[in-house]
């Protein structure tokens, strides 16, 4: 009994041991908090050029995407934010912003301020504090890491087999569909990205609101006054509807990102609007059979409508709860990993760059996405970003999701969308 | 009338000493590893649940709202439709899997040949994290990639779209489930089944009782202990169920597949209302408990004789 | 008297369950060896490939680090919780408490049981952060046995229940007391069941996603399943690298599972009971 006991202890020792030994071994590393994705390799890269030039360690803590901002959330409210950057996505920025977590940056270095050959995104980067939004008069927070907008992924093999150009407007691609689409043997002509998840299906049907010249909020952040009831949401509904129901599988609500982007790998799907950033899985012959036959463009226009490309950038912001060498330190590897040369060699890896000066093509067709991206300055548009936008694009998955899936129809989901979110903004005194 | 410790070991008064006081001894872990750790979270969560926490300038900011969370909460639709929702998985799922388990249990230890081999096969699936198995019966289910598609389609029949219908997605969440944990009430029960002394069931065979009857009237009395606990446990897992639901539906198609947890994460991390998160989980536990409590009758924990 | 027919039938039912549950296991092992682009075009017929594999395991250094910290926090949560939880459940069963101890340990431990995970999570994290915890395996050992310790305690208690009353009183009558029946004559008799709550506390915390995505950050002590959940991207979800991981992950699991099944079969009940 002895025996077993003392055996016993000495494992509960041993065990904590291992732990307080562990913690012993300080860091003097920036850590830093990001998403899995096809592109981290070359960040990591970065981190590491990073490394050699200045000596300082750089930990990259890759989390799944939808499991980030809970992880930066926590950091946020500990006494020390265990991250020294965090990587923030356009859903969940305006939250962190609004919460006072991230540290403006001219507190830390009052003379940095962006170059011009950052691409702006309607001031993503950049909060005001008395308005709540993210606008010109905002002080810059964050710094744009990836660049990933949305642009149109069409096979540009049976397009030019049929004669067709690439599609400037919604017409455009309701011809090509019509004419290329072949259900019988699975291949769609259009594909929604249809599934309910946070800014999924109402992040796929935004740039057709914009683009009809419609908007959630009339005149955020000076009018919250919700504007789904209007003729231009309409239309913009009823178009999506169509693509949905004509032309995209039969399971379009439960279509995603993924499944987007296998579709066309999988030679299954002609045309549809995805992030810029996929570009390097629809081309590896080890993920698509159709690797070299995708072309990009700007995201259509409906006919008589302005072009609107919606904006899924990521940001990287410096949480408030550090002490100031720690800030400092971050903000040394912000500035690095979005210079010119690291932003060029990020686009040669599979990222998306944010500065116009390292959207070189360099000519190669392996790039051509960048031309789209390039021809989508000054075209993107964003959801809105204040305190509560999750909250309400909660509302708008869920009716969109199924007006897709055919359970509810425009009208009706319209109605339904403008009666819940104006509950919500009155709710939390956005309207009266 | 006992330790009457004759044998004086000199040096084992430390033994003497453990002996004496083993009742409370063994019990003092447990009860050290609960007060570390659970006083403080229980404390917290019970506290939030009055209070709604804002966050400005980096910082919470909890207000008093005093029962105000839990009238909310009454008055919750999609909170009462998460619970009915729970409660049909549940109650379908669990059953399903138990009466299974149990059936799996008695034929395989009647069978003389491959015990091992069904048994291990049996609980490959509970080995698999749930992310995997949802992810892989995800990718099955697929319309347009998925392997139940493929196989229905060389029989004639015609592609389904199993997680975009409300009804069939809630089956198709239940089948996964069902695959994945009816080794855990296998091999509970089966334990349970080889933990009774042969002396027990040969008695009661000879006294005439086979089949049916030994099952229902010998096998299952005795083991009603070990049924009781397993069914309690995995019925609380079930209300807990998150990562598979989270992983195959996220909750859709609308919000048919919604379930408590689901909901409730929900709350707290994409409206950020932790106040009204922790109002929310006090109450599931408050229901839950009520369902252990009455499991709890059934075992008996009035044991021993000893001071 | 063997009854053919009835052996013939039952082996029936057995490998249609089989079926069921081997087949998308097979399918899982089968995308392991796959490219991406064979795996979303549904080819039964493919070219097998290591890629997945290699990936993973040379291309990403993490995953061994990762495996390595499962295997850890697995290993001593389930020790622990099989040790506090027998000693427990031997002293709540066995001895005579005035009523309101075991029921107030029992429901608390219920209790603790039916939060949520997010809802624990929260306040564990804020308290791995003052213990100076965060991202240790320590904290990750200790959350599991908070959360696994409930259902082997309860476990322990109902097997302990079973034992008939004679056997204890014999052992009484021979002098023995406290530790050396526990030790040499009533945890024997549970270990069908107490092998079964090991296995099942291993496996359980082997298996768990949310908990160790709040309170692990790095691969200091990120475990396995955090990891292959980082396959679920935005743009793919990596199915080939997830199942090969996951066929890894699955290895200790498996093996635990088979070194169990020896304790669980004793050979001396083993087709005593006719159905």
């Amino acid at each position: 009994m002895k025996k077993s006991i003392s055996l016993f202890v000495v494992l509960v020792l041993l065990v904590l041991s291992i732990g307080i030994a562990v913690q012993a071994a300080s860091q003097k590393t920036i850590m830093v908090a990001i998403n899995t994705a096809p592109w981290l390799p070359a960040f990591k890269d970065l981190a590491e050029k990073f490394e050699d030039e200045t000596g300082v360690k750089v930990e990259i803590s890759a989390f799944p995407f939808t499991g980030l901002p809970s992880k930066v959330l926590s950091a946020c409210l500990s006494k020390e934010s265990e991250f020294d950057a965090v990587t923030l996505a356009e859903g969940s920025i305006a939250k962190f912003y609004s919460g006072g977590f991230l540290e403006p940056i001219k507190n830390i270095d009052p003379d940095f301020e962006l170059d011009d050959a950052f691409l702006n995104y309607n001031s993503l980067n950049y909060w005001d504090e008395e308005l709540q939004y993210t606008i010109e008069t905002g002080e810059l927070t964050t710094f744009p890491i990836n660049g990933n907008i949305q642009i149109f992924y069409y096979r540009k093999d049976l397009f030019d087999k049929a004669g067709l150009e690439a599609p400037e407007t919604w017409e455009d691609v309701i011809e090509a569909a019509k004419k290329l689409q072949d259900k019988e043997n699975r291949f769609y002509g259009y594909a929604v990205r249809g599934q309910k998840a946070i800014e999924s299906v109402s992040w796929d049907w935004y740039p057709f609101l914009r683009g009809f010249g419609g908007d959630i909020f009339k005149n955020a952040p000076y009018d919250y006054t919700v504007t789904l009831d209007t003729p231009e949401a309409k239309k913009a509904l009823q178009l999506y509807a169509l693509l949905a129901k004509e032309f995209s599988p039969p399971d379009a609500s439960n279509v995603g990102q993924a499944e987007q982007i296998a579709m066309l790998s999988s030679g299954q799907l002609l045309q549809t609007i995805v992030v810029a950033g996929a570009f390097a899985n629809v081309d590896d012959p080890k993920s698509s059979i159709v690797p070299g036959k995708i072309e990009y463009t700007v995201v259509p226009k409906p006919v008589g409508g302005v072009y609107a490309a919606n904006s899924g950038v990521l940001s990287m912001g410096i949480p408030k709860n550090l002490p100031e060498e720690r800030q400092k330190a971050a903000l040394e590897f912000l500035k690095y990993v979005t210079s010119r040369e690291s932003q060029q060699y990020f686009v040669e890896h599979g990222g998306v760059p944010v500065r116009i000066d390292a959207m070189d093509d360099k000519g190669s067709e392996k790039l051509r996405f960048i031309r789209a991206v390039k021809a989508s300055a000054g075209k993107t548009v964003n959801m809105p970003r204040f305190a509560d936008s999750l909250t309400i694009n909660e509302v708008l998955e869920a009716r969109l999701n199924e007006v897709v899936a055919g359970i509810s129809s425009v009208d009706e989901a319209l109605k339904l969308m403008q009666k819940e979110i104006t509950e919500i903004m009155k709710r939390e005194g956005y309207i009266e | 009338m006992h330790k009457k410790n004759t044998k004086s070991n000199n040096g084992s008064y430390i033994s003497d000493w453990i002996n004496k006081k083993f009742k409370y001894l063994a019990v003092t872990p447990v009860v050290l590893l609960l007060v570390f750790l659970s006083v403080y979270p229980l404390a917290k969560l019970f506290i939030m649940s009055f209070t709604e926490v804002t966050f400005e300038q980096g910082q919470q900011v909890s207000s008093w709202l005093g029962l105000g969370n839990y009238l909310a909460a009454i008055k919750d639709n999609l909170f009462s439709l998460s619970f009915y929702h729970t409660l049909f998985y549940v109650i379908i799922s669990v059953g399903l899997e138990a009466t299974l388990g149990f059936t799996l249990v008695l034929v395989v230890n009647n069978i003389s040949k491959g015990k091992t081999f069904y048994q291990t096969v049996f609980l490959l699936p509970f080995l698999i994290p749930p992310v995997v198995n949802g992810t892989m019966w995800g990718l099955m289910y697929n319309n347009q990639f998925g392997l139940i598609n493929l196989i229905i389609e060389q029989f004639g029949l015609n592609p389904q779209r199993w997680l975009s219908q409300p009804k069939a997605a809630m089956m198709a969440i239940i089948v996964v489930s069902i695959w994945q944990w009816t080794g855990y009430s296998f091999l509970l029960m089966l334990a349970g089944l080889q933990a009774i002394p042969k002396t027990v069931l040969d008695a009661a065979q000879v006294d005439g009782a086979t089949g049916c009857n030994l099952v229902f009237r010998v096998i299952i009395p005795i083991m009603k202990p070990t049924i009781i606990v397993m069914l309690m446990f995995r019925i609380i897992y079930a209300f807990k169920g998150f990562d598979l639901f989270y992983v195959l539906t996220g909750g859709g198609p609308g919000h048919s597949t919604e379930i408590i947890n689901i909901y409730i994460q929900r709350v707290f991390m994409t409206h950020q209302r932790f106040g009204y998160g922790s109002a929310l989980s006090v109450i599931s536990i408050i229901m839950i408990g009520i369902v252990a409590i009455g499991f709890r009758r059934g075992l008996n924990t009035e044991g021993g004789r000893r001071q | 008297m063997k009854n053919k027919r009835g052996n013939f039938s039952k082996h029936i039912f057995l490998n249609v369950m089989s079926l069921f549950i081997l087949v998308p296991i097979i399918w899982m092992v089968m995308t392991s060896l796959k490219y991406f682009r064979d795996i979303i075009t549904r080819k039964i017929i493919f070219t097998p490939t290591l890629y997945n594999y290699h990936t993973i395991l040379v291309e990403d250094d993490k995953f061994l680090l990762l495996f390595k910290n499962s295997l850890i926090i697995s290993f001593f949560t389930m020790i622990i919780c099989v040790f506090i939880g027998s000693l427990g459940g031997y002293s709540l069963s066995k001895y005579k408490w005035k009523s309101i101890v075991p029921n107030v340990l029992l429901g608390w431990v219920v209790v603790i049981q039916t939060i949520p995970a997010i809802t624990i999570a929260i306040p564990l994290y804020s308290i791995a952060t003052k213990l100076n915890l965060l991202d240790t395996k320590v904290m990750m050992v200790l959350t599991y046995s908070l959360i696994n310790l409930p259902f082997v305690l309860w476990l322990m208690i109902s097997s302990f229940q079973q034992i008939p009353k004679e056997i204890e009183e014999a052992a009484l009558i021979d002098g023995a007391s406290g530790w050396k029946i526990f030790s040499k004559i009533m945890l024997p008799l549970t270990k069908p069941v107490l092998v079964t709550g090991a296995l099942f506390t291993f496996v359980l915390s082997w298996k768990e996603f949310l908990m160790a995505l709040c309170l692990t950050s790095t691969p200091r002590a990120m475990t396995l399943t955090v990891g292959i959940a980082g396959f679920i991207q935005s743009y793919d979800i990596q199915y080939g690298n997830m199942t090969a991981a996951a066929t890894l992950g699955a290895i200790p699991g498996i093996f635990l599972a088979i070194l169990a099944q020896r304790y669980i079969i004793s050979g001396i009940t083993s087709g005593s009971v006719k159905a």
